[in-house]
């Protein structure tokens, strides 16, 4: 099987891609922050008690 | 000015243990975590070869050179993780891609497997106080000069404990079967004289007899609390000696140098949450830290920086393979970081690697000039995360006084000068650079700018629009479901208003889903796993060999060859050892 190796992912003339930033979209930000207000007002409690890790961990 | 590159060229991962949400259905058992885990390893097969994992922790590796872990804690309790491990890569972009990747293979295995009944959630810390999250790994030079010597003396002086501890361990282990064994012959025969034996099932199995054949049994909560404490004592001697050698000797310029980084990071890395008071805070996991150094959760330690894998690799690791042990006897080891939040926003998670490995590598290269050293770290820490506005100053030694945007900037000036001495420096150096500085501008002047590239900041605009006047509760669910990674989480939800700033492309993360990191050990073992893993007995790994066939007839391929980085692999006269070594040893 052949196990060489590709060269190093960046070299110091790669460019790197800039951010992919779609425009900002105001009315559907507005519909989303308003569905975001809706469902957390519904059963958080139970949403924070399903959500719980007994324990924890690292 | 330098001439070969030493940027970017050691090895990294994360690891993130994820939440889980797992609705209650009133007259039904919650599904046990062993089990989702299960039906989550199952879902994930059928997306992507996967090889089972040669190690103490139940897990599997995939093709795509990472890993899935079941971090067993308190199992019959209700405890138990998922944790996803990345595959080892060498730069910040590369180590966000593998981490999208990941996040992404395991969301739609949950949803395969649950039907959307059971979601995973990226966070940190629910809402009982609960924190796990995420840890960082960076490979560096643990030791050197005459500590590397009194550490390898230690490593010597230490064995005869080590192999003492070991037997205590192998005999918890026969004594828990012969348990096993005396437990059944007592509930049977006890279950012909009693007209209800199932309170006794409990009592010995910790479950009820049907239960027992359907699940996987964790035992009963009494012997494990009894076991948990009994492992604890019996390797204490261990664990404090194998401590002391470790603060004395590891990381010590690394430990010295980077810690005012670090605890100022977090208005940069920083997931945000909402306390118990409501006051909103940076960081997410920040606040538990409770000392620098220690083994992480030994004794109820939760530090900075983690030293636990070490005390594994002598207690546990090595049982399973005894060169494990020589393998802590090499200067460049493993520094785990815990101190820092799973992240949702792509800038946030980049800089958060990006620039701690330009700390490490300028600390490395010995270029890092003397830096401020901050009196009473974790308070000073908690000090930082309690104030968004960014204006607490915490006090250094000598009684001057720095704030974290300050701290900050000496480390961009100390990295830039760095970087701007080495000509082939990679790209995405000075991209981290150049991101890091505008982070740090925009946190000064206009915070706002940076939501949907920071975490907190993003949080903290959503609680802001949305939870205004809202109860505890509410605000807090907003604080978790922000995590959520289902199309259902807040995060989630913003990513298609376009507030978000993506640094990746779709066709890299899809790429990261089936093909590990080029360059890496994980290209070699995702290659072998994809060979062989139509046969699950055929192939098995781990993070330093994968392992052909079964029995005396396996074949080793040992990874550690491929941890150099290309500079030293492209030296002349390397590309003929790697070529050769290529083959598989027995």
């Amino acid at each position: 099987m052949n196990q060489n190796i590709p060269a190093s992912p960046t070299p110091a003339t790669a460019t790197i891609a800039q951010p992919v930033r779609q425009p900002l979209d105001p009315r559907a930000l507005a519909a989303a922050l308003a569905g975001i207000r809706t469902d957390s007002q519904r059963e958080p409690e139970t949403y924070l008690r399903d959500t719980v890790v007994p324990h924890g961990g690292e | 000015m330098a001439n070969k590159s030493d940027v970017f060229q050691r090895l990294i991962g994360l690891e993130t243990e994820y939440a889980l949400l797992t609705p209650h259905v009133a007259g039904m058992l919650r599904p046990n975590r062993h089990e989702i885990y299960c039906d989550l390893v199952t879902a994930l097969r059928a997306k992507i070869p996967c090889a089972r994992a040669r190690n103490m922790k139940e897990g599997v590796f995939h093709a795509a050179g990472g890993a899935v872990w079941f971090e067993t804690e308190r199992p019959a309790l209700g405890g138990g993780l998922i944790e996803g491990s990345t595959p080892e890569c060498r730069s910040p972009r590369q180590l966000l891609t593998w981490q999208r990747a990941q996040d992404e293979l395991l969301t739609e295995a949950a949803d395969a497997a649950f039907g959307g009944s059971v979601r995973l959630i990226k966070n940190d810390r629910d809402a009982a106080g609960n924190v796990y999250g995420a840890q960082e790994n960076y490979e560096a030079t643990m030791v050197a000069g005459w500590r590397l010597a009194v550490w390898r003396a230690a490593l010597i002086l230490l064995l005869p404990l080590a192999l003492f501890t070991w037997l205590v361990l192998w005999l918890i282990d026969v004594g828990v079967t012969c348990y096993a064994l005396a437990a059944t012959v007592v509930y049977l025969t006890a279950e012909r004289l009693l007209p209800r034996p199932e309170w006794l099932a409990r009592l010995l199995f910790g479950c009820s007899v049907k239960e027992l054949a359907a699940e996987t049994p964790t035992g009963p909560a009494w012997l494990e609390s009894i076991l948990s404490v009994a492992a604890r004592v019996l390797t204490a001697p261990l664990a404090l000696a194998l401590f002391a050698v470790l603060w004395l000797t590891a990381f010590v310029r690394i430990r010295r140098e980077l810690t005012p980084f670090l605890l100022s990071r977090s208005i940069i890395s920083g997931s945000g949450m909402i306390d118990e008071q409501g006051h909103f805070l940076l960081a997410d996991k920040a606040t538990a830290m409770n000392c620098l150094t220690g083994f992480g959760g030994l004794l109820g330690d939760r530090p900075i920086y983690c030293l636990g894998h070490f005390f594994k690799a002598v207690y546990a690791d090595a049982w399973l393979a005894p060169q494990q042990y020589l393998r802590l006897f090499g200067a460049r080891q493993r520094l785990q970081i815990s101190l820092g939040d799973s992240n949702l926003a792509d800038v946030a998670e980049y800089l958060r690697v990006g620039t701690t490995l330009l700390v490490l590598d300028a600390i490395e290269a010995g270029e890092m000039p003397t830096v401020p050293r901050v009196r009473r770290p974790i308070r000073s820490l908690r000090a930082i995360c309690r104030d968004w506005h960014l204006a607490t100053r915490i006090p250094l030694a000598g009684g001057r006084v720095a704030s974290a945007l300050e701290i900050q900037r000496f480390y961009l000036e100390a990295c830039r000068r760095f970087v701007g001495r080495r000509s082939d420096a990679p790209a995405e150096a000075r991209d981290v650079l150049r991101r890091w500085e505008l982070a740090l501008d925009a946190l000064a002047d206009d915070p706002q700018s940076l939501v949907g590239s920071l975490d907190w900041v993003t949080k903290q605009f959503v609680l802001d629009k949305s939870a205004r006047g809202a109860s505890w509760e509410a605000q807090k669910k907003i604080d978790i479901r922000y995590h959520e990674l289902s199309p259902q989480g807040y995060f989630q939800r913003l990513r298609s208003t376009g507030v978000v700033c993506e640094l990746l492309e779709r066709g890299d993360i899809d790429h990261a889903r089936r093909n590990p990191p080029a360059g890496t050990p994980a290209a070699v073992r995702g290659r072998y796993i994809r060979e062989f893993s139509d046969d699950d007995e055929a192939v098995s790994a781990n993070w330093q060999a994968v392992f052909l066939g079964h029995g005396r007839e396996t074949k080793v391929v040992r990874l550690d060859r491929f941890r150099l980085g290309s500079a030293e692999r492209e030296a002349p006269g390397r590309k003929k050892s790697v070529r050769r070594d290529g083959d598989t040893d027995d």
